[in-house]
């Protein structure tokens, strides 16, 4: 099975009021830096880890927001990673955009370089709705960057909208949905805003405004958005993942399907050959490392056989296909532990949170709306 | 020679420093140098340590040169602090001539310190007053020497003072247990007669009896009988602890030790009983001993059905080292399979609960603490009741009865207000109020023994900022007005959630118990209904929300590592819960209703 790299760029403009990412604002001399330490930890990764062979079959650069680096600096990242882990051809490779940091001479020059996907973080195209979630640009920025795009070359194109922001009503998140159609991406998602610790916006609920997403309106939201979407032709894959026929992200399906991925910058998070290991949240700390010519993991967890197996399937549940049974059967540690699980899943049942269709196990649509709940029952 | 025997034990209100001036005994005697040193070595249990009170009591031999140049054997006989266990404390005192009555300098004289010198006045045993804590700033020596002359009668003009925790006066403290206690008196002529004051469960010796020669001799070989039930058995072993156990060729009328006869179990012999030679039997044995009723009984369940086995085992573990606690197998519909167990009173369930969990690595659900209630039927039964739940219907009890206890508080005079109103809330007849000195107070009360295992003592506490103290004792029982009340959830009865209250305290309870109960269910994908009701008929109802989503918006490899740590801690967390028809109920609801007489 070949792999997924992931990329964390570490910069912003400014900082969005639910975002609670490892990142700074963006400064010249730090964005050197990180590149340069960056060069050294693919280089680094080459040397250290076993990838037995495999390749990767995608290449994802998020953050932050990557296009606060210049494309040049992009295509540099690119290049390193084909050179020294080995890209393969036809692979997906996503840049994560803010519309507004956009050029169509950049787009070009990314889209000649490899780049074949590309996900703006929209969140909303209500001007009301941004500016309380700390967004300056306007929504047409991302119209004009969407446009921008497709001239570029870009075909697959992911928009990230939320639902439940401050100010939100039913009506403006329809309004929203319906105008992300009319931009005609290849995939669209959704997510139910949710409060992070220590993000600004948890600092004003708790000072009383706005007030908390609302469970129940973000419930109806949520629907809307599933009745609309299959109207316009996207399939939803994943509980917050819509994409049309052929478009699912490949990238994010090794997340879910429990395979393995490469993450790389500091706070990236890795699972190689059943360990999981995460780098160093501080950007200063990452360099020292590297220079040091030590690798900038902060944590590293070996997972047993049954924790993977158990890991596959609570993230796999993600998935509207589910899981298959077989694979879900094979590799349980011991017949005892088959056991309780069969009676687990039998209550879950029960309890109409979970389905079984020929050989596969999913989430009913009750079951997505606590796939917590469940995943609780079944780690 | 028994002229020079001196068998003495230390009597104390909790925290006035009783293990300390063991641990200085010790020291000044050579029994064990200080590099041998555990702090306050006669706690031998982690959780005595923990909590500062001796649970099971212990004795050590030491020997004293004293003043006059001659060498005397001490025996230190350690007592239990607490007011669960006074029938062990007053086997320990029996087997004594004299004990040091220990009382904190600047705390002054307090409840325990009552109970226990009525004890040891009512064994007739020599009592040295000693004032301990005297390098503290608030030391006064004069006042505390006025009260335990006012309020215990005893004579104080040869008080001593000290100060354990820096070994100031031990050694007239030792000299003054030499000249003014009295060496014991037996005839080890006469046929074995020996006092069972303690017993434990040693693994590789069976039961290990601690015991007073009063005549006569104990000796390997020999047979004894345990008078209690005539069981005979054949002397292994005895010594002394040094306090390192050490085997001696025998103990004679006068000492204390201990005896090794191949008993299985602590029940074998109980606290109490008399030893006596096999083939020539002692024509005066003690009253007997006296079977310990427990006070206290609640359920305990193991959270995890299949820990059923486990629990019992270390039940039965347990009980080999202390056969004061009863537990029987019992079924609930809401928690499964599990036990009903009787304590001695709150600290000793407290205790046995932690130790379960603690050593046996047991993850236990404890339902609400219960007295035990005496019906009289119309059939003319009479029937007592140890789990709310088993009732009998309301119109076959002819009578209800409830134990009451009479109470000793000993207060600061500033927080009287505040105790009279506790002890009115719960239901308490005043019988006395004394002041023993301008500032502080003696309450005595009749209260309801219900209504003081339900938080009393925290609440005492609370009220008077620590200062007050407890000791009761069981007076019998009376007849009150109660009733059962019942827990529904979703429309179902949860028996371990029942429990007997006052006619009276019913609404008010059953009301502040949905409260509590809401408060600590979590949210469920369904909602929940909470009700309090006696019979038929409903008093109070509360409802817990329904969740209405528990997901994860975004999910990709940097949340996977947090996502599964917070899900696994999850999961622990719920096999705290138990499942009860649909609901999940955390532990601490089935305590909900020691916490709910907060007004």
């Amino acid at each position: 099975m070949d792999i997924g790299l992931y990329i964390h760029v570490p910069f912003c403009r400014t900082r969005c009021h639910f975002c609670a990412f490892y990142l700074r604002i963006h400064r010249e001399d730090q964005a050197r830096m990180y590149l340069e330490s960056l060069a050294r930890e693919i280089q680094l990764s080459a040397a250290l880890h076993s990838l037995g062979g495999r390749r990767l079959d995608s290449v994802y650069i998020g953050g932050g927001t990557p296009t606060t680096l210049r494309p040049d600096q992009l295509c540099s990242i690119l290049d390193l990673a084909r050179n020294y882990l080995g890209v393969l051809e036809g692979a997906e490779v996503t840049l994560e955009a803010h519309p507004d940091s956009v050029t169509l001479e950049g787009l070009r020059r990314l889209a000649c370089a490899g780049f074949n996907r590309i996900s703006f973080g929209v969140q909303s195209l209500d001007d009301g709705e941004l500016v309380r979630i700390g967004r300056r640009t306007p929504s047409e920025s991302a119209r004009v960057a969407v446009a921008l795009a497709r001239t570029a070359g870009f075909v697959n194109i992911n928009l990230d909208l939320m639902y439940g922001l401050p100010g939100q009503t039913p009506e403006s998140w329809l309004s929203t949905l319906e105008q992300a159609i009319a931009l005609e991406p290849t995939h669209l998602s959704c997510y139910a805003l949710t409060i992070e610790d220590g993000t600004r916006l948890q600092v004003d609920i708790r000072r009383g405004e706005p007030v908390e997403p609302n469970a129940a309106l973000q419930n109806a939201m949520e629907d809307d958005a599933v009745r609309r979407l299959a109207k316009a032709g996207f399939e939803r894959y994943e509980i917050s993942n819509f994409s049309r026929a052929g478009y699912a992200c490949r990238h994010n399906l090794h997340y879910w399907r429990g395979e393995d991925y490469l993450g790389l910058g500091p706070s990236a998070q890795s699972y190689l050959n059943g360990c999981r290991f995460g780098n160093v949240e501080d950007l200063e700390a990452y360099h020292r490392a590297l220079e040091a010519g030590r690798a900038p993991v902060a944590e590293r967890a070996y997972l047993s056989p049954e924790q993977c197996r158990r890991e596959a399937v609570v993230f796999g549940l993600r998935l509207i296909e589910g899981i298959n049974v077989a694979a879900l059967r094979s590799g349980a540690e011991s017949g005892e532990l088959l056991h309780e699980w069969d009676r687990t899943l039998h209550r879950l049942r029960d309890q109409g949170l979970v389905e079984e269709r020929t050989g596969w196990i999913s989430l009913t649509d009750l079951g997505r709306r606590f796939a917590d709940s469940v995943a609780v029952e079944l780690m | 020679m028994q002229t020079h025997i001196r068998n003495f034990c230390i009597i104390a209100h909790i925290d006035h420093g009783k293990s300390t001036l063991a641990d200085r005994i010790l020291e000044a005697t050579g029994a064990i140098t200080a590099r041998e040193f555990r702090d306050q070595i006669l706690d031998a249990m982690d959780l005595e340590r923990e909590r500062g009170i001796t649970i099971k009591a212990h004795t050590v031999a030491l020997r004293y040169r004293a003043n006059d140049g001659q060498t005397y054997s001490l025996h230190l006989i350690d007592t239990p602090g607490h007011v669960d266990f006074t029938y062990e404390v007053s086997r320990s005192l029996a087997a004594c001539e004299g004990a040091l009555l220990l009382v904190d300098a600047s705390q002054g004289v307090e409840a325990q310190t009552i109970a226990n010198a009525h004890l040891a006045v009512s064994n007739h045993l020599v009592i040295l007053p000693v004032i301990n804590k005297i390098d503290l700033p608030s030391a006064d020596i004069e006042g505390v020497k006025r009260q335990i002359q006012e309020v215990l009668g005893l004579d104080v003009k040869d008080a001593l003072a000290v100060s354990a925790k820096e070994g100031r006066g031990i050694r007239d403290v030792l000299e003054a247990i030499i000249a003014r206690i009295p060496p014991p008196s037996g005839d080890p002529a006469k046929p074995l007669k020996a006092l069972v004051f303690d017993s434990w469960f040693d693994n590789y010796q069976g039961v290990i009896v601690l015991t007073r020669v009063f005549d006569g001799q104990i000796r390997p070989g020999m047979k004894i009988r345990a008078m209690s039930n005539n069981r005979v058995f054949e002397v292994g072993e005895v010594g002394v602890f040094t306090p390192k156990r050490m085997k001696t060729d025998g103990l004679a009328a006068g000492e204390v030790g201990y005896v090794c006869a191949g008993m299985r179990e602590v029940a074998d012999t109980k606290i109490g009983d008399t030893l006596t030679d096999a083939a020539r039997s002692t024509a005066s044995p003690f009253p007997g001993y006296k079977e310990v009723k427990p006070l206290v009984f609640c359920g305990l369940y193991s959270t995890d059905a299949a820990q059923f086995e486990d629990l019992r085992d270390a039940l039965q573990k347990l009980r080999l080292n202390d056969s004061s606690f009863v537990y029987e197998p019992e079924t609930s519909l809401a928690l499964g399979f599990g036990f009903r167990c009787g304590f001695l009173g709150l600290l000793h369930m407290e205790i046995i609960q932690e130790r379960l969990e603690r050593e046996y690595g047991l993850t236990l659900i404890t339902t609400a603490p219960t007295v035990v209630y005496r019906i009289l039927t119309t059939s003319g039964e009479t029937v007592h009741i140890e789990n709310p739940s088993k009732l009998p219907p309301q119109s076959t009890i002819e009578r209800f009865e409830e134990p009451f206890i009479h109470a000793t508080i000993l207060t600061p005079e500033r927080y009287v207000g505040n105790i009279l109103q506790l002890c009115q809330e719960r239901r308490g007849v005043q019988m006395g109020l004394q002041y023993l000195d301008p500032s502080r107070v003696m309450l005595t009360y009749e209260l309801p023994l219900n209504e003081v295992i339900l938080d009393f003592y925290d609440r005492l506490k609370s009220k008077t900022q620590g200062y007050a103290s407890l000791d009761y004792e069981v007076i019998g029982y009376r007849e009150s007005d109660l009733v059962k009340l019942d827990v529904l959830l979703n429309g179902e009865t949860v028996d371990a959630l029942s429990f007997i209250t006052h006619r009276d305290k019913a609404h008010l309870r059953g009301r502040l118990l949905a409260e509590r109960m809401k408060e600590v269910i979590p949210k469920q994908m369904f909602e929940v209904a909470i009700q309090a009701a006696i019979g038929n008929k409903v008093i109070a109802r509360e409802t817990v929300g329904a969740l209405k989503k528990n997901v994860t918006a975004k999910c990709y490899g940097g949340d996977i590592t947090r996502k599964r740590k917070l899900w696994e801690k999850q999961k622990e967390g719920k096999k705290r819960m138990k499942q009860v028809g649909r609901v999940e109920v955390p532990q601490e609801a089935f305590l909900a209703l020691l916490k709910v007489t907060d007004e």
